[in-house]
């Protein structure tokens, strides 16, 4: 019964980190306008305001706001008219101004759509130069990855392996680019490859951990 | 050394929660850490309340038949509460809200204001196999009217998500009314002590493990009782809407506090004979106290014992 166990624990595991990953956004559930979608290759085009009366985004933002807000409101911005094939719209940070305008538009794409809270990266310069290896797995399947610190930051991240049912051009590499650029393992949810994202978070996060000075 | 530590308590997710957080920072440090903390744990409240007219879950709720996309939240504590309810052959049911209202657990912990609820989501005939999920779109459609209740999974999911506020600090514990989650060093630099309410006895406790880094759960049916029949407890079974009471407790030692409260959870409603191997088929370590208060536990919670 031992797989048990173990499918379980990821489950619930690749919950906490999804979960985690995206930040705290709270926006009210809103009807779909089209339920079909192929994963990793419709984008989902925002739809219209069509959202219930009442619906509501409110933003919560945990972290006082870092050096790292420039660089989330313009990513905030591309993510809007990003629309790279095989990379759906990214789960975006954005600071919680931004954020709250979004929102109250009555934007009713709450996982494809930039209306996303987002937690600040964490501080710089915080970590051990070095190459630090990260894995993690789901019911999904797994990645494993490399982070370079170089000078106490994020250097470079190589996905070293990947076993996941999506290609791995859905996240790569765009996502290892992300994690150089916004200095955290804090990345987007790419809809349609979340369980892939979640696996990079994750193995970001474990790497992270090791680099820690 | 002694480490310095806070302590701060609130009244949130229908309980008392309170942390103590260690570490050799600032006390200011400390406080915003714990404001992350417990801004988390609202949050999941906020979003997965049954309570809450303007949760999201209530909002769901409203719109039976339609897909809905839903916060991140909301979605992965349906998605872990599917699991469940998967391996338990529908013991575990996250449709059981309408039941509990049924039964008179109708009012917000805080506020006292009675829960109002369409009548046709009394539908005593809804399973977890009405709900449906689509991963893609981070969408769920109700397929008849029916009440969530997350109250199994969303506790957990907020200690959770609390815990990695906190992550950094070189011990902390985080008590939510039955869900404990202890990382690190107690403030005297040792594991932390946790005791297990006594079923019948308020204020005492009947065990003490010593552990860190982990979450301890108790699923008890001692703690709330129906407005309407004292033979009714809050862990309500679907199947025959009545409250198993063949065990009086039972606690889950996991990894993740949303894991060790979903399959104590579990445990308590397969009772006294099942609840055992249950745990033990999903590796986890659990202690059980009978109707006659009799403790048994797994092989793999000896170690956690005091």
């Amino acid at each position: 019964m031992a797989k048990i166990g173990k499918r379980l624990m990821s489950v619930f595991g690749m919950a906490v980190t999804a979960v985690y990953a995206a930040g705290y956004i709270y926006t009210m559930p809103s009807a779909q306008a089209n339920t079909s979608s192929i994963p990793g290759l419709n984008p989902t085009t925002p739809t219209p305001s069509q959202s219930t009366p009442g619906a509501a985004a409110k933003a919560y933002n945990s972290k006082p706001q870092s050096s790292t807000k420039k660089s989330s409101s313009s990513h905030h911005a591309t993510s809007t008219t990003a629309s790279k094939k095989s990379t759906p719209t990214h789960h975006a940070p954005s600071t919680a101004a931004s954020t709250s305008s979004t929102a109250k538009k009555g934007n009713t794409k709450s996982s494809t759509s930039t209306n996303t809270a987002k937690k600040p990266a964490a501080k710089a310069a915080q970590y051990k130069d070095g190459v630090f290896t990260g894995v993690a797995s789901n019911p999904y399947g797994g990645l494993s990855l490399a982070v370079t610190i170089a000078h106490g930051k994020i250097a470079a991240v190589k996905i070293t392996s990947y076993t996941m049912h999506y290609p791995q051009s859905v996240i790569d590499p765009q996502l290892p680019q992300e994690a150089v650029q916004m200095q955290t393992w804090r990345i987007y949810i790419v809809s349609g490859a979340t369980a892939s994202t979640y696996n990079f978070a994750e193995a970001m996060y474990q790497a992270l951990n090791k680099a820690k000075a | 050394m002694v480490s310095q530590h806070s302590e701060e308590t609130r009244l949130l997710l229908g309980t008392v929660v309170s942390i103590h957080l260690v570490g050799s920072t600032t006390i200011k440090d400390r406080e915003q850490a714990l404001e992350r903390a417990f801004s988390a744990m609202r949050f999941v409240e906020e979003t997965c309340s049954r309570f809450d007219e303007t949760s999201a879950l209530r909002e769901l709720c409203r719109h039976p038949g339609v897909w809905m996309t839903v916060p991140d939240i909301l979605f992965e504590s349906v998605r872990v509460a599917l699991e469940m309810s998967e391996l338990t052959a529908g013991r575990f049911d996250p449709t059981i809200g309408g039941t509990l209202v049924r039964h008179g657990f109708t009012r917000h912990y805080a506020t006292g204001e009675q829960v109002h609820v369409a009548d046709d989501a009394m539908d005593e005939t809804v399973t977890y196999r009405d709900l449906e999920l689509d991963e893609t779109m981070r969408a769920i459609r109700l397929r008849k009217p029916l009440l969530l209740d997350l109250g199994a999974v969303a506790k957990g999911l907020a200690v959770d998500l609390a815990a990695r506020e906190l992550n950094d600090f070189s011990g902390f514990a985080i008590d939510a009314g039955g869900d404990v989650y202890v990382h690190g060093v107690d403030p005297q630099g040792d594991l932390w002590t946790i005791g297990i309410q006594h079923p019948t006895v308020k204020g005492e406790q009947i065990a003490w493990l010593k552990t860190t880094d982990v979450a301890v759960c108790t699923s008890g049916s001692y703690e709330r009782r129906s407005p309407l029949d004292p033979e009714i407890h809050h862990i309500v079974d679907p199947g025959r809407g009545v409250s198993e009471s063949s065990l009086l407790s039972c606690t889950v030692i996991a990894p993740l506090a949303m894991l060790a409260d979903a399959v104590s959870t579990a445990a308590f409603l397969l009772g006294a004979e099942r609840a055992q191997e249950f745990v033990d088929d999903v590796e986890l370590a659990g202690l059980f106290i009978s109707d006659t208060l009799e403790i048994t536990m797994t092989e793999s919670a000896r170690g956690y014992m005091k």
